[in-house]
């Protein structure tokens, strides 16, 4: 199991279309992948778009990501390149 | 039924092949009928009406789409905006009178009726009118489209980002549906229909033929209205024959007549067990003489207890 903590930086937040891109991507691991807001928070699936914007995790978030699986450190790795770069927003 | 309306728009016409459905919400609120619009025939059957505006729709960043289902993204954002309007108006303690808008706003509509009611206690059911099945999955639609799988996908069978709305699923129990006026049920469609044992649930125009629109729809009323909170109602305006209602984008010819139509919604609305109303799949753009948007809002004020005397 991996887990890092990663920054919402682009200025609309994890919407529908940035919850998207990480689907696609987390889709492309075999690894289960989960997201949490705040500690003992709510957890989200980064598998299910749903799941994603219920977090509501506007501009500024600290989300802790982590990956349980075979691919686990290239699935968080991947994730904090999207993350880093604002889900191409920024 | 209630002494207070809520009317909804929600101008979502992506989920259909076809441009235009999202007009239908306009056309049919802003339509003069006898010099009246669609709110003041309704405040004149005695109702207080609220007209709750438009929800405000994501709409796709292209219109092609390759994935199935299609514009599932937009769908998911703009599924959340029309749930949370549709509990808006239920917390009023108003009647939802939902202008569509395509066919897949009938995942979101419903569900937010059917997640308002679970919260206290009880089940709803559901009359869907229609000429077309709408159980399509992702796996089996031929188009990809989604205003073929929202009775699917409240029954639990879809893409879990939609049956999921409203945190659980499904949203309805079979038990409690009735359809009434299918005659173009895909093949897998009707795999879907026997593997899930809901035959007896379908009243297709076939049965309307032998058996009369009021017999069938008697036996539909009695199926949803077992429900114990009420049972919502959907109506896509293609179940009429296409020489009654022109403007759709998936006509098929041997619907309901413009009688027959009236007949439903007016015992419907005797029997007084209708939780919300919701009209679909009229498309101004495909209309003649705005003989079908004008249709849509007799249809609506039929459901509502209008009367010949």
């Amino acid at each position: 199991m991996v887990s890092r903590r990663l920054k919402v930086v682009n200025p609309l937040g994890l919407h529908a279309r940035a919850a998207a891109k990480l689907v696609r991507l987390a889709n492309g691991f075999t690894s289960d992948i989960s997201l949490e807001r705040e500690r003992g928070g709510l957890v989200a699936d980064a598998k299910s778009i749903l799941s994603l914007l219920q977090l509501a995790a506007g501009s500024g978030s600290e989300i802790l990501i982590t990956a349980c699986g075979d691919d686990e450190a290239d699935a968080i790795c991947a994730i904090e390149d999207l993350f880093g770069s604002g889900f191409g927003e920024v | 039924m209630k002494s207070k309306v809520g009317i909804l728009g929600v101008p979502l016409g992506f989920g259909a092949g076809q441009t235009g459905s999202e007009l239908g919400v306009n056309a049919m609120r802003l339509s003069r009928i006898r010099g009246r619009n669609l709110a003041d025939h309704i405040r004149a059957l005695g109702f207080s009406v609220t007209d709750y505006g438009d929800v405000s729709i994501m709409q796709p960043e292209s219109p092609d789409a390759f994935e199935s289902p299609k514009h599932l993204v937009e769908m998911i954002e703009s599924s959340r905006r029309i749930i949370d309007s549709v509990e808006a108006i239920l917390k009023d303690d108003a009647l939802p009178i939902i202008l569509g808008g395509d066919h897949a706003i009938a995942i979101p509509t419903y569900s937010a009726i059917a997640a308002h009611y679970r919260r206290k206690g009880t089940e709803t059911g559901l009359i869907w009118f229609d000429a077309h099945a709408d159980i399509n999955t992702p796996e089996t639609s031929p188009s990809g489209n989604i205003h073929g799988m929202p009775l699917a996908t409240i029954l639990g069978h879809g893409h879990p980002d939609l049956t999921g709305l409203c945190g659980y699923s499904p949203k309805l129990n079979s038990k409690y549906l009735a359809h009434v006026g299918a005659r173009d049920v895909d093949e897998g469609e009707r795999s879907q229909i026997a593997n899930l044992g809901i035959r007896d649930n379908f009243f297709t125009m076939s049965d309307i033929d032998k058996r009369g629109m009021a017999a069938v729809v008697k036996d539909a009323i009695d199926i949803a209205s077992q429900a114990p909170g009420g049972y919502a109602v959907t109506f896509d305006i293609d179940m009429i024959d296409p020489r009654f209602a022109p403007g759709s984008g998936t006509l098929v010819r041997g619907g309901a007549t413009y009688r027959e139509a009236h007949l439903a919604l007016e015992m419907i609305a005797e029997h007084g067990g209708m939780r919300s109303f919701e009209i679909v799949e009229v498309n101004p753009l495909l209309d003649q003489s705005n003989i079908t948007v004008e249709l849509a809002c007799e249809l609506i004020l039929s459901a509502l207890g209008k009367t010949i005397l």
